[in-house]
């Protein structure tokens, strides 16, 4: 379990310190699908940086597993388990081959040597890069970089996953794929995911969404509880899924419909029994 | 206008790794045109966007702007001074000030908008981008990643170029934010009449504010056309790894299971009108 107890986190610089996270009090159970939603700032990337002691408290506590992430001694251990995929995957190509690239990790944690071959080579498959691990990662396009940085996640293999927007230079068919191998990872290794996204319908197919504003959890709540409620999610700079918002707009012209379809194909159901309702014939 | 001709790119020439990026591209594309430009990842988009905008030379073939050559090397600076803009994909390329305001002062200083006109300019360009002026001191390096995006794109609009080119500037945007700067961007194409191009993994954004597309595949031009011609074969799209706005998808699957709706839509105002018309017909019944 991720835990975290009143954490607040201040940037200091020069001139000034400025609070980001305010007293965020937050149980993150093995197991879950969380994806976190918020603003521009509303500090997704900083509490996402506090799961594995890349950032510390400025008050208040976080544990992994029951370590205290501020405790020096955990910090291999915390690491060990929380894997992190940065926002700007330009930023953590370490080696200059795709296939070391991907090894990284696992070779830092003293995996031996036949079992990293068989991670990197599944991870590299399962992110559709396999044809690309002796390029290097640095002449790869900006979507490509960003399916190598997966990779390396999952061949790490840790017991936490947190991505950071992960797909958002990805095509629409790599995004569905990523969203997939994410799935099967949580379903079937049972890995805890946590995914920052600015995609909505990304985010309705977690268990849980946090939804952060301006340093506060906001909402916190199923997916199926959150994205009805289209005009505050509008009012903090979010969105709905366009199934959703289709169901509202056509709820407020007056057609007695309800909200709470997450998807195409529910909401395609939706519309159809009510149209045939109405005496629509097919 | 922007033609392309016979435009080819390769990578790493004569080693074990190259890599056709562009093959023999060939387009046309009007002055104040809104053009989405869409393809799966490695497809050539931001090679050619960089070939457009005159930073990266073709291998060969031929790029026109307003008629002048800009793949001849001595022309090129002159005639492109400050009328194409480019947003990178990656806006960590395009930061390197110590601050906000310097930032997005660069591009006009350097292009020679005088002095007295500056300060107006980054501040207009901030306000469009829905970042405060309280961000202007601070290092671009202290901002989250969809503050950073913001800043890149303030940084080429205070330019105010006549030909506007943004590589997948909503990625990392909330989509608020998303919202409000397309929108601005579909007014400064209607104000001045200049020409966009918009790079972008987003059906969704593409079908909402752009009039033509061009799609990408392994290099080539796989088709050029209005939104309704563009996103009417989901199989194709899909087999290049993209798709039909999620709204299309809906209007499709209604059409299959029977009802008589149109399957051309790509937007949530048109779904609504044409299932509330489809409704009114079962009450009319
Ligand atoms: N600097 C480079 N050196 C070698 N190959 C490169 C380089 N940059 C890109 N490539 C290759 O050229 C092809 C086209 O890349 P490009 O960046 O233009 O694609 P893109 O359509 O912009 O992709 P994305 O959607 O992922 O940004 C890809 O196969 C890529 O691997
Ligand atoms: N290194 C830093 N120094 C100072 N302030 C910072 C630093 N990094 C982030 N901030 C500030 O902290 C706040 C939260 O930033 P954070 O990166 O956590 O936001 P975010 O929710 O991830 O946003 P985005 O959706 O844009 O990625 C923002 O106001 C940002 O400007
Ligand atoms: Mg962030
Ligand atoms: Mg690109």
């Amino acid at each position: 379990m991720i835990k975290t107890e009143k954490l607040t986190t201040k940037y200091v610089n020069q001139e000034e310190e400025k609070t980001v996270l305010f007293d965020i009090d937050l149980e993150i159970k093995k197991g879950e699908f969380v994806a976190v939603l918020g603003h521009n700032g509303s500090g997704k990337s900083t509490l996402a940086k506090h799961f594995n002691a890349i950032m510390l408290p400025s008050s208040g506590k976080v544990w992994v597993d029951g370590m205290d992430t501020s405790d020096e001694k955990h910090l291999y251990d915390i690491r060990q388990k929380t894997g992190m995929v940065f926002q700007n995957p330009d930023n953590q190509m370490v080696a200059t081959v795709v296939e070391d690239d991907v090894a990284f990790a696992p070779e830092n944690l003293g995996v031996p040597r036949e079992e990293i071959r068989k991670r990197v080579d599944f991870a590299l498959k399962a992110v559709g890069m396999y044809e690309y691990r002796h390029r290097s990662p640095q002449y790869l396009s900006g979507g490509q970089k960003q399916r190598v940085a997966i990779a390396g996640i999952i061949a790490m293999e840790p017991e936490y996953i947190v991505l950071d927007e992960p797909t958002a230079m990805l095509d629409p068919v790599g995004r569905e794929e990523v969203m997939n191998t994410i799935l099967r990872l949580n379903k079937e290794q049972h890995l805890t995911v946590i995914l920052i996204t600015h995609y909505m319908n990304e985010a309705v197919k977690a268990n849980r969404v946090i939804v952060l504003d301006k340093g506060k959890i906001l909402m916190d709540d199923t997916p199926a509880n959150i994205f009805p409620q289209v005009s505050r999610l509008k009012s903090i700079g979010l969105d709905v899924p366009q199934s959703t918002e289709l169901l509202y707009e056509l709820n407020k012209s007056g057609v007695d419909i309800s909200v709470d379809s997450l998807d195409a194909d529910s909401c395609t159901k939706t519309i159809f029994d009510v149209v045939r309702k109405a005496g629509v014939t097919v | 206008m922007i033609e392309v001709k016979n435009v080819s790119y390769v990578y790493s020439a004569g080693t074990p790794f190259e890599v056709k990026a562009l093959d023999d591209v060939s387009f046309t594309i009007g002055e104040g045109e809104f053009i989405g430009l869409i393809g799966h990842t490695g497809s050539g988009k931001s090679t050619l966007v960089n070939i457009i905008s005159g930073i990266v030379k073709p291998t060969s073939g031929q790029v026109l702007i307003d008629n002048i050559d800009i793949t001849n090397q001595k022309s090129v600076t002159r005639a492109l001074k400050g009328k194409i803009g480019l947003v990178f994909q990656y806006p960590e390329y395009q930061l390197f000030e110590e601050t906000v305001y310097k930032d997005i002062a660069f591009g006009p200083k350097n292009i020679g908008v005088p002095d007295s006109e500056i300060d107006d300019r980054v501040k207009e360009a901030l306000k469009t981008v829905g970042l405060s002026e309280d961000i202007l001191n601070k290092s671009p390096f202290e901002l989250s990643g969809g503050q950073k995006r913001r800043v890149a794109i303030a940084g080429i609009l205070s330019m105010k170029p006549k030909i506007l080119i943004l590589d997948e500037p909503t990625a990392g945007l909330d989509p608020g934010g998303r919202d409000e700067i397309l929108g601005r961007i579909k007014e400064l194409h209607s104000d001045y009449s200049i020409t966009v191009i918009l790079v972008s993994h987003s059906m969704e954004d593409v079908a909402k504010i752009c009039e033509k597309v061009i799609v990408m595949s392994q290099g080539k031009i796989l088709k050029y056309s209005y939104l309704d011609e563009v996103f009417k074969d989901s199989e194709e799209l899909r087999e290049n790894g993209l798709s039909v706005p999620e709204i299309t998808t809906i209007m499709q699957k209604l059409k299959s299971l029977g009802l008589d709706v149109r399957d051309d839509i790509f937007r949530i105002e048109d779904a609504k009108e044409e299932i509330l018309k489809i409704l009114k017909g079962g009450e009319d019944q």
